[in-house]
């Protein structure tokens, strides 16, 4: 008799795919199967208060139920699924997805222990998006000021030589149009909402099938007490439709938004390369500091960071 | 109770202990405190740990921080002695038309208002240095009061400007954007009062008397004193708009500018220093008490869905969009009577905002419409500031002049007030006045 | 935009009082020179970036934290001079023992809240300790321009409490500035 509303907070507009074709679709399982006794209630561009960092505690403390954040976001509180996001991990958006699920189900699960976890997946990895010149070689990455989306992001611009820039999404386009940037890294599904494809008009991604250079971890995570005080069977009907049918739809509807901007960059005139293998491997080796750093980092929590990627490029390769 | 209803309730309940002198941001948390109490019966621990991030959350926002930036920046150039400068510069210039000090106090409100993100403090400054000279040569105590009270707006009509920053937080809006679309309207602003100024003293010549012509070799030499000003604004908003820097950035050469100029001019030792700081160490509190408090009200109201569900109410009703906008622009100039600027825009725009982009004005996109509707909102709110009973600049300026009565300077703004409706009669009608630049600017 | 001009409206009638206002002005310049800093790192980093590709790392998180912590400190100085904003319009013509009573539980209000804050945001410090947030470049603990913050809120509590219980006390109307009626 007694139905549920869960509150469901994210830091994106409400036409965003991850609500508009992922959680709402959700939402509608949830309710048909329970009888319509769960409902969502939606609060997306941080309508509840707080900053991005803020919105893993607010799913911990119930002031929301469930949130949809990257845990990258409050760094330093969830160093292990953060290897997902180095460089050159993950593919595409389902197999980096299905590979971050495992991968947080072997060896993330205590850092989560506060949350009911419903869904891990990561964005369809980060690529070159410049308004002068393309990116090829390391070389041509000298002196060029980008947008980084992350802080792996960062690190791994400062390793190339080029120059992190830290700003808002909502400031990029115009950033780059007046050159304070030269572009940006970022995911291929941020282009179109940011408008970012009439101000770049070149496009840098891995070779085919190579891994790309960082990706986002993003997680769904319910409030633990809210989920255990639910009757049995609507627990059953979370489950059913969470964990990897969830992460499925999740990487599916993350590669289909990225195969659709990669259409539209280039009836828009703009110019998609996958970069020269060659100039791939130098990037790669030349990024490889970034992963030393991070691996001593983690060794300073008692973590081996080495097997951890080690797993996780398995996990990704699949 | 609905959602709608607890919010609306929360709204009334605020608007009671504004009349009953609780400070602004305090009746804005308790409102948002209750809501949060109420609704579904009772969300007590979203409330409370909602608070816990509430100081931090709200203080560490980076655009946020343009704001002390901006006023210690106004406080360099006030105690630094710019003020006298630029009122020297544009009355040697135009000092012996009839009426032309006051034109040129408004020219040198301009342009303090070029380097000042606040209007009081214009009025303040700027009064300080005018007044006096109004009086010795003559003019009625009406016109120089008026013209300083209306002239000390454009100290937020033109960028930088406080409320758009706000503004620009509470929307998401570029703060860029919105500086660039206020720059002609600012113009305007000035060149209204210039005009409001010139048909007065037509019809009473005795109001402003003209003063003798300076030589021009010390009416060019006066100018000199305008430079480092224009190069500052120059810096701050070229720099903004065109290429290298971000708000916060420009903010911060901005204020080192204005200090080094002001250190440089002998105007600025410890003493000047210690009272810049003090001076924008309150202004900086009061706004930011006020955020705290906007904050959970807003989140509050999140919650009830208020908002979203009177956007969609309006959007239904069928009701043309122009009487909306009037409706709104009538509720800011009520509001006004009795409520400060800033706090005006932090109530108001987190429930109008949703309604005026729910409603199509010209077939503009959501970006034109927002920036838009960010200059008008700072039109009205700005005519608050001069309008009787409670506006601030009318007792700045009146306390300033001796012996002019209130009733004098409130009469004196009348005409000035007229020039401030027309203007937002033609931006709500003509949009592209504040468009016009940013879309130049390829923004 | 409403900027104190009108003189401080708070004279101290006792060495704790005088103590506490020289305490808030303290602060005020505290935070002052926290926001100078800021601007130099500001400068630092924007010529850094432009002349020789050198930003300052973790600029926008300084800029952040700094904000937070020195933004702070500026509240006490306004709250001892009751220079928080409000609406007087509707109370003008009310008695003088009705506005000082009503200013009292205004202020007494006010010293609630930052109680509350402070409480809170102790908590948080605790939490965001024990999760180890930091901040995404420079890895600089988050609790700690957090924990900053609480010696401001508390004294920003005590300015408004004891504003509040002078207004509660004293017979004398106290004198409001100019602008403190307009407000
Ligand atoms: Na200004
Ligand atoms: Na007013």
């Amino acid at each position: 008799a007694d139905g549920v509303s869960l509150k469901i907070t994210h830091f994106l507009p409400p036409g965003a795919p991850a609500q508009k074709q992922v959680m709402e679709p959700w939402c509608k399982a949830l309710g048909e199967q329970s009888g319509g006794r769960i409902a969502c209630q939606f609060y997306p561009a941080m309508q509840l208060g707080g900053t991005p960092a803020q919105l893993v505690d607010l799913a911990k403390n119930g002031v929301a139920d469930i949130v949809w954040t990257a845990p990258g976001y409050s760094a330093g509180r969830f160093p292990v699924i953060e290897t997902m996001e180095l460089p050159f991990v993950v593919r595409d958006g389902l197999s980096g997805s299905r590979a971050a699920w495992d991968f947080y189900q072997r060896h993330a699960v205590e850092e989560f222990a506060a949350y009911k976890v419903l869904a891990v997946h990561v964005d369809g990895g980060v690529a070159f998006h410049t308004a002068g010149k393309p990116i090829a070689a390391v070389d041509s990455l000298k002196g060029q000021k980008l947008r980084a989306s992350t802080r792996m992001v960062s690190k791994l611009l400062t390793a190339l030589g080029a120059t992190p820039v830290n700003m808002p999404p909502a400031q990029v386009t115009e950033a780059i149009s007046k050159g304070i940037v030269d572009g940006a890294m970022g995911a291929w599904e941020v282009v179109t909402p940011t408008k970012l494809q009439e101000v770049t008009k070149f496009h840098t991604q891995p070779p085919a099938g190579q891994p790309y250079y960082s990706t986002t971890v993003l997680t769904l995570l319910m409030n633990k007490e809210r989920y255990q005080s639910l009757p049995a069977d609507l627990k059953a009907v979370i489950d059913r439709n969470s964990g990897p049918a969830l992460v499925e739809s999740f990487g599916q509807v993350w590669d289909r938004v990225t195969a659709d901007t990669r259409t539209l960059v280039a009836r828009d005139g703009g110019t998609i390369q996958n970069q020269d293998p060659a100039d791939y491997e130098a990037m790669r080796a030349a990024a490889a500091p970034v992963e030393a750093e991070w691996r001593q980092d983690i060794a300073k929590r008692g973590i081996d960071g080495a097997a951890l990627v080690t797993d996780a490029r398995a996990l990704a390769a699949r | 109770m609905s959602g709608t209803a607890i919010g609306l309730a929360g709204f009334a309940g605020l608007m009671g202990m504004l009349a009953l002198r609780v400070h602004i941001g305090v009746a804005m948390f308790i409102a948002g405190g209750a809501i949060y109490l109420t609704i579904d019966d009772g969300q007590t621990a979203a409330l409370l740990f909602t608070l816990n991030n509430l100081a931090f959350a709200r203080l560490s926002n980076y655009d946020l921080s343009v704001i002390p930036l901006f006023l210690l920046m106004g406080q360099f150039a006030t105690h630094g002695g710019l003020s006298k400068a630029l009122f020297r510069a544009a009355g040697a210039l135009i000092g012996h038309w009839r009426g032309g000090l006051a034109m040129a106090s408004t020219a040198a409100c301009a342009a303090f208002g070029a380097i000042c993100g606040s209007s009081l403090a214009t009025a303040a400054t700027m009064g300080q240095v005018a007044l006096p000279e109004l009086q010795a040569r003559g003019y009625s105590g009406r016109l120089a009061t008026g013209t300083l009270a209306a002239s000390g707006t454009l100290g937020i009509l033109i960028p930088p400007s406080v409320p758009l920053v706000v503004y620009a937080v509470l929307t998401q809006e570029s703060i860029g954007k919105l500086f660039v679309a206020a720059v002609i309207p600012g113009v305007i602003a000035a060149l209204g009062y210039v005009a409001v100024i010139a048909l007065i003293v037509r019809r009473n010549p005795a109001a402003g008397p003209a003063s003798a012509p300076l030589p021009w070799s010390e009416r060019l030499r006066a100018q000199l004193g305008v430079l480092p000003v224009l190069l500052v604004f120059l810096v701050v908003i070229v720099g903004i708009y065109d290429g290298w820097a971000n708000p916060t950035e420009a903010a911060s050469i901005g204020a080192a500018a204005c200090g080094l100029i002001a250190f440089a001019s002998g105007g600025m030792r410890w003493p000047q220093l210690v009272a810049s700081i003090h001076g924008t160490a309150q202004a900086t509190a009061m706004i930011f008490v006020v955020l705290i408090g906007a904050d959970l009200l807003n989140s509050a109201l999140a919650v009830s869905q208020m908002p979203v569900e009177l956007a969609a109410w309006v959007r239904d009703s069928g009701m043309p969009p122009m009487l909306v906008l009037f409706s709104i622009i009538g509720i800011y100039i009520l509001l006004g009577c009795v409520m400060d600027s800033l706090a005006m825009i932090l109530l108001t725009i987190p429930i109008f905002y949703p309604v005026v982009m729910g409603l199509d004005f010209f077939g503009m996109d959501a970006t034109d419409k927002s920036v838009w509707f960010g200059i008008l909102a700072l039109m009205v709110v700005e005519i608050g500031l001069v309008h009787p009973p409670v506006g601030m600049n009318l007792y700045v300026i009146n306390r300033l002049a001796r012996g002019v009565p209130m009733r004098e300077t409130a009469w004196g703004v009348m005409p000035f007030l007229a020039s401030d409706l027309l203007r937002i009669l033609l931006i709500v009608f003509v949009p592209g006045i504040c468009l016009w630049l940013v879309h130049a600017f390829g923004g | 935009m409403h900027e104190p001009i009108g003189s401080p409206d708070f004279r101290p009638r006792s060495a704790g009082e005088r103590a506490l206002l020289l305490a808030a002005k303290g602060f005020a310049l505290a935070g002052g020179g926290i926001f100078i800093a800021l601007i130099g790192m500001s400068l630092l980093s924007i010529f850094g970036r432009k002349l020789a590709n050198l930003p300052i790392t973790g600029d926008v998180e300084l800029m952040q934290v700094g904000t937070a912590v020195a933004a702070c400190a500026f509240l006490p100085l306004c709250t001892i001079l009751g220079e928080n904003l409000r609406v007087d319009f509707f109370t003008e013509t009310a008695p003088a023992w009705m506005r000082r009573l009503l200013d009292a539980v205004a202020d007494l209000l006010l010293g609630a809240l930052a109680l509350l804050l402070v409480w809170r945001t102790g908590l948080q410090v605790i939490d965001i300790r024990e999760a180890g947030e930091v901040t995404p470049l420079l890895g600089l603990p988050v609790w700690m321009p957090m924990l900053a913050m609480l010696p401001s809120l508390a004294l920003t509590a005590l300015c408004a409490l004891t504003r509040g219980w002078r207004d509660l006390t004293s017979n004398e109307r106290q004198t409001a500035g100019t602008a403190e009626v307009a407000r």
